[in-house]
C-alpha cells in the first residue's frame, strides 16, 4: 500500500479517498474474515462503476479468495467458478459495466439451463486468468523449502544490476512448474530452491511483456501487452531504500486478443 | 689452577665460537691465539671490566666494522660477547701472568699490552675508520627501522606496519599457536587494508561503472532546473498550463504520472517553450511503447520554424513522377504508388511509369481513361495541423518536432493496428502497408485522439463571426475562447451533453476540410464544402463525381456521438463519493479512445490521454478482434471464349511439316507459273498472227 508512488509510473494512481479507504476497509476485512493476509489486487475499470479488487489468503499463496468492492467501503467475496464458465467468460470482450448483476448474452447460447454469466462471475474468471497469464515475481522472491512449501524470502534484496533487465529473472506466479532438462539448460546457475516457477522470458509471442527502466536506471517496470493494465515493478535495495517490487492490475479486464497484429 | 682450568673447559666448549672470534680479529697469528683464548675465558665472565674499556670499545669496534650487515640483535649479541670476551681477556692477563711461562706470559702481558696498541695500530692501517662516522647502536636501529617502515610502491603499506599489525592482532585476539598461522594472519590483514579509493584500485572504476546510467539521469534532470527565468519573464502573451495543478485534478479521477515527474515535465516544457519560441502550449499525454514510452506536448507555433529538424517528414524524391505540378509535396506521388486503394489505376500508373520511361513507343499505348485521384494536399496551419506536437522520451531528454499529417497516412492509419515501440525512425510495417515511419504513424494516432477527444465545456468557444461568412472559409470555422463564458456547476458538468468538441472531426479522406482528389486548381478554391454545412454536391468538370465528405460540425455536443456499440461513447462521473458537489471533480472519460480523459472542477478543466495510442472499436464480440484489409484479389488469368475462338492455341509445324509445305506450295506455284506461261505464249502467238 505504501508503494503506490511506484504506480504512477504505469501512468495510474489511487485518489486519496480510494486510499482512505481502503486502507480501513481491508484492514476490517481482514478481522472479518479472518484471513491472515489481506492485499489489494488491483482495480477493474468498468463503465459505470469501478472495481476494487482484494485478495486474501492464510498460509498456501495459491489458494486466494476474492474479493470485490465497488466503493472500498463495503466487501462481497466473489463466487468460484467452473471450468465451462471460465472458457465461457474467456470469449466476452466487452467492457465491465459496473453492476455486478448484469448478465451477458454469449455468442453461443446453448439452451441449456446453465446460469447465464453476470458480472460477478466474469470478474471471478478474469481475476484466475490474469493471474494465470501475467502474474510475476522477480526471482529470488520466494524460495522453497524442503518441504516443498513455498515462502516468502524476508531477505531478497532485489536483482542484480544485470538481472533487472533480463526477462529471464521473472517468474510467472502459478504452479504447476516443472524443473525439466529445458529449464535446466537455460540457466546456468540453477538454484532448486528459487527457481521454482515458469519465468517469462518463453511467453510467446515475442515482446508480449514490456520492460523498462525508469528513475535512470534504478526501477524496473514490466508491463503485459497480453493483458493492458497489469503493471508490475520493481526497485531492488541499495544503500538508499529497501528493496521494493509489487504489482497491481488497473485495466478494463479486457484480454488483448490482437497482440500477434500489434506487434 | 682452578681458574686456569675453567678456561680451558669453556676454550672446549667456545671451540665453535673461536673460529668466528678469529675472523673478526686481524691481529697477527700470535695474538689471535692469545686472543682467542682471551676472548673464550672472557666469556664465562660476564662481569664488566671498567679498567680495560677502552680496549674493549676498541674490539667492539672492530667487530662493529666487520659486523655492519648483520641485524641489530645480532650485533648486539655479538658486542656482549665480545664484552665477555674483553673481561675474560683481562683476567686472562692477570692470571696469566702468573702462569709459568715467564717469557711468554710476560711478552704475552707485554705483547697484550702491547698487541692492543699494535691492533689499534693495525685496525688503523687495515680499515681506516674513524670511530665518529660509525653509528652507535640506537642509531643503527633507527636505519634498520626507517628502511623497515619504507612503503611498497605498489600497496603503500611497508613491512613495520604490516608486522606490527600482525602482532597487534596477535595480541587483541590471543590466538593460540599464532606462529603456525602467521602466515595466514598476514594475509588477512593484507586483506582488509585494501582501500578502494587508491588511485590504483580497481573498485572504484567500477563503482563509477554502475551507477553512471543512474547519475547521467539525475544530471540531466539537474540541467532541467537551471533555466534562466530572464527570457521567460519577458513573453506575457505566453501561455504555460499549470501542470502542477492540473495533476492534482487528474489524481483524482485516478490518472497520474507522478507528481516529481510531473514538475519536471512542466519545467522542460517551459525551456522547450523558451527556446523554440511557441505561443502556448499544453501537455498533451502520453504514450506507452514497447521499448520507450512517449511524453506529448502539443503547442502553437509562432512562426515557421525551418530549422527543426521534423521527424516523418519523407524526404526520397521520386524523379519520375513529377507531372502533378500543383501538389504541394512532391514526395506524395512516390506514395500513390502504393497506396491507392484503386487496383485499376495502381495499374493505370504503372503503365505511366512504362510511358515516362519508354522514350519512343513502337506501338501506340492506350490511352488512360479512368482518372486517378491526385494526393490530397495536407492542411497547412489549419484544421488537422493547427497545432505542432512535440515527444520526448523520457523526462528532460531532447524534444523531437513531428511532422504535419498527412492525408492519405492517416486513412492508412485507420487501418492498421500496431503498437509503438518508442523509436521515431521505426518502420512501421503493416497490412495495408503503411509505408511511413513510426513519427508518422504517431502524428497520426494523436490527430485522431486529438480531434476524437479534446472536448470543453458548452459555451467555452464560440464561433468567431468576425471573419466574413462561412461559405468562403476553405477550413471550419475559426473559435474563439468566450470572454463571458461563466463556469458551469459541477452538476452541469456532469451532463455530458454539456461538453462539446473543439476540435474539428476528421474526414476519412485524412483532412478536416473536403478537398476533391480529382479536382483541378481552379476547383481547389470552389470548394466551400467545408465541414460546417451539409453536403451539397460540387460539379467536378472531369472525372467521376465524388461525393463530398462531411462530418459533425464543430461545437457539437459528445452526447451526440455515435455509441460504441451499445455503451455510450462518453461516460463521466463524479471522482469522489463522499465529496460535496463543489469540489467534487467530474471526470469524462472516452470509451472508444481508452485512455482519454477531460476532468474538470468548476472553471478548471484539461484532457489528457495516457494509453497506448489504440482505439476500442466496440463493445461486441467481434469488434475486440482487429479484421485486417482483405488482400486484393488476385488477378484471374485470360479467360478463353471457346465459342467464337478469336484466338486459339495450335501446335508449331515442325521443320520437317514445314519443308514439306514449303516443297508443295513451291510445286503448285510453278505448275501455275507454267500454265499461266502457256496461256500468254498462246496469246502472244495469237496476237502475232
Amino acid at each position: 500500500m505504501d508503494d503506490i508512488d511506484y504506480l504512477s509510473m504505469g501512468g495510474f494512481t489511487i485518489n486519496y479517498e480510494d486510499r482512505a479507504g481502503l486502507n480501513c476497509s481491508l484492514r476490517i476485512l481482514k478481522d472479518a474474515e479472518k484471513y491472515k493476509n489481506v492485499s489489494l489486487w488491483g482495480r477493474i475499470i468498468g463503465v459505470q462503476k469501478d472495481y476494487f479488487i482484494a485478495q486474501c489468503w492464510n498460509d498456501d499463496i495459491f489458494d486466494r479468495k476474492y474479493f470485490y468492492s465497488t466503493d472500498t467501503i463495503t466487501w462481497l467475496q466473489l463466487p468460484e467458478i467452473t471450468d465451462e464458465e471460465l472458457k465461457d467468460i474467456s470469449e466476452i470482450y466487452s467492457r465491465f459495466i459496473g453492476d455486478p448483476s448484469y448478465e451477458y448474452q454469449l455468442q453461443n447460447q446453448t439452451p441449456q439451463k446453465k446460469e447465464p454469466i453476470n458480472e460477478e462471475k466474469r470478474l471471478s474468471g478474469v481475476i484466475k486468468m490474469i493471474n494465470y497469464d501475467v502474474e510475476i515475481v522477480p526471482r529470488g522472491a520466494y524460495y522453497q523449502d524442503r518441504l516443498r512449501n513455498i515462502l516468502s524470502n524476508e531477505k531478497f534484496k532485489g536483482l542484480t544490476e544485470k538481472d533487472m533487465i533480463d526477462l529471464a529473472s521473472y517468474f510467472h506466479f502459478r504452479s504447476g512448474f516443472k524443473l525439466s532438462l529445458e529449464t535446466v539448460e537455460d540457466r546456468i546457475s540453477i538454484d532448486q530452491s528459487i527457481d521454482i516457477f515458469d519465468n517469462i522470458e518463453k511467453d510467446k509471442p515475442d515482446g508480449i511483456w514490456s520492460l523498462q527502466v525508469e528513475k535512470g536506471g534504478s526501477t524496473i517496470t514490466l508491463r503485459s501487452l497480453l493483458w493492458p493494465g497489469y503493471f508490475f515493478f520493481h526497485a531492488p535495495k541499495t544503500e538508499m531504500r529497501q528493496c521494493k517490487y509489487g504489482s497491481m492490475y488497473n485495466g478494463y479486464g479486457i484480454k488483448n486478443v490482437n497482440l500477434g497484429i500489434m506487434l | 689452577m682452578s681458574e686456569q682450568a675453567i678456561p680451558e673447559e669453556v676454550n672446549q666448549e667456545q671451540a665453535n665460537i673461536a673460529p668466528e672470534m678469529d675472523e673478526r680479529n686481524v691481529p697477527t697469528e700470535n695474538n689471535g691465539e692469545n686472543v682467542s683464548s682471551e676472548n673464550t675465558e672472557q666469556d664465562l665472565n660476564a662481569l664488566s671490566n671498567g679498567e680495560k674499556e677502552d680496549k674493549q670499545s676498541s674490539e667492539e669496534d672492530e667487530n662493529k666494522v666487520e659486523d655492519e650487515n648483520n641485524d641489530d640483535k645480532a650485533e648486539e649479541k655479538t658486542e656482549e660477547k665480545t664484552e665477555g670476551n674483553e673481561t675474560i681477556n683481562d683476567e686472562e692477563k692477570t692470571t696469566e701472568e702468573k702462569t709459568t711461562e715467564e717469557k711468554p706470559s710476560e711478552e704475552k702481558v707485554e705483547p697484550v699490552e702491547e698487541q692492543k696498541p699494535e691492533e689499534e695500530a693495525v685496525k688503523k692501517i687495515s680499515f681506516t675508520i674513524p670511530r665518529d662516522c660509525v653509528l652507535k647502536e640506537t642509531e643503527e636501529l633507527l636505519v634498520a627501522k626507517t628502511f623497515l617502515m619504507k612503503n611498497s610502491t605498489k600497496t603503500d603499506t611497508n613491512v613495520y606496519d604490516h608486522l606490527s599489525q600482525i602482532v597487534m592482532s596477535i595480541l587483541d585476539s590471543k590466538i593460540d599457536n599464532a606462529v603456525d598461522i602467521f602466515e595466514t594472519l598476514s594475509t588477512q590483514i593484507k586483506k582488509e587494508k585494501f582501500v578502494p579509493d587508491s588511485f590504483n584500485s580497481y573498485g572504484e572504476l567500477r563503482r563509477e561503472k554502475e551507477k553512471s546510467s543512474e547519475l547521467e539521469d539525475a544530471q540531466i534532470k539537474m540541467e532541467l532546473f537551471q533555466n534562466d527565468n530572464e527570457d521567460g519573464r519577458g513573453d506575457d502573451g505566453n501561455e504555460l498550463p499549470d501542470l502542477m495543478s492540473l495533476s492534482s485534478l487528474f489524481e483524482w479521477a485516478g490518472i497520474s504520472l507522478g507528481k516529481e515527474e510531473t514538475f519536471l515535465i512542466n519545467t522542460s516544457m517551459q525551456k522547450l517553450m523558451i527556446d523554440k519560441g511557441l505561443k502556448s502550449m499544453r501537455f498533451w499525454g502520453k504514450i506507452y511503447g514497447t521499448k520507450k514510452n512517449y511524453y506529448i506536448v502539443e503547442a502553437d507555433q509562432k512562426e515557421e520554424d525551418d530549422d527543426d529538424e521534423v521527424y516523418g517528414e519523407d524526404d526520397a524524391v521520386n524523379p519520375e513522377e513529377e507531372e502533378e505540378g500543383f501538389l504541394e509535396n512532391e514526395n506524395e506521388n512516390e506514395k500513390e504508388n502504393t497506396e491507392n486503394e484503386n487496383g485499376n489505376e495502381n495499374e493505370n500508373e504503372e503503365n505511366e511509369i512504362q510511358e515516362s520511361q519508354i522514350e519512343e513507343p513502337e506501338y501506340p499505348v492506350p490511352k488512360i481513361k479512368i482518372k486517378k485521384p491526385n494526393t490530397l494536399s495536407k492542411e497547412i496551419k489549419t484544421g488537422i495541423n493547427k497545432y505542432v506536437y512535440y515527444v520526448c522520451n523520457y523526462v528532460g531528454g531532447p524534444w523531437y518536432k513531428l511532422a504535419d499529417v498527412i492525408p492519405e497516412k492517416l486513412q492508412l492509419s485507420r487501418k492498421i493496428r500496431k503498437y509503438f515501440t518508442g523509436d521515431l525512425n521505426r518502420e512501421i510495417i503493416s497490412y495495408p502497408p503503411f509505408e511511413g515511419s513510426e513519427a508518422q504513424y504517431l502524428r497520426c494516432q494523436i490527430a485522431r485522439i486529438s480531434a476524437a477527444t479534446t472536448i470543453c465545456p458548452t459555451g467555452y468557444y464560440i464561433f468567431d463571426s468576425e471573419d466574413g461568412e462561412p461559405d468562403d472559409s476553405e477550413g471550419p470555422q475559426p473559435i474563439i475562447i468566450n470572454t463571458e463564458f461563466e463556469a458551469l456547476s459541477n452538476d452541469q458538468l456532469l451532463d455530458i451533453s454539456n461538453w462539446v468538441h473543439h476540435v474539428p472531426y476528421i474526414l476519412p479522406q485524412g483532412r478536416t476540410s473536403w478537398e476533391n482528389p480529382f479536382g483541378s486548381e481552379e476547383e481547389e478554391e470552389n470548394e466551400d464544402e467545408g465541414s460546417d454545412e451539409e453536403g451539397g454536391s460540387d460539379e467536378e468538370n472531369e472525372g467521376e463525381k465524388v461525393e463530398p465528405e462531411t462530418g459533425p460540425q464543430l461545437l457539437t455536443p459528445i452526447s451526440q456521438d455515435e455509441e460504441n456499440d451499445d455503451i455510450p461513447a462518453w461516460v463521466s462521473k463524479f471522482c469522489s463519493r463522499t465529496l460535496a458537489p463543489q469540489f467534487n471533480p467530474v471526470c469524462v472519460s472516452s470509451t472508444r479512445w481508452p485512455g482519454a480523459h477531460t476532468v474538470a472542477l468548476s472553471d478548471k478543466f484539461s484532457s489528457i490521454y495516457i494509453g497506448d495510442g489504440m482505439k476500442c472499436y466496440g463493445n461486441t464480440y467481434l469488434s475486440a478482434f482487429h479484421i485486417p484489409q482483405p488482400m486484393t484479389t488476385i488477378m484471374n488469368e485470360y479467360q478463353e471464349n471457346n465459342e467464337e475462338k478469336e484466338i486459339t492455341e495450335q501446335i508449331d509445324p515442325t521443320v520437317e511439316e514445314e519443308t514439306a509445305f514449303e516443297e508443295e506450295q513451291a510445286e503448285k506455284l510453278r505448275k501455275k507459273e507454267e500454265d499461266e506461261e502457256g496461256t500468254e505464249e498462246e496469246e502472244e502467238e495469237e496476237e502475232e498472227d
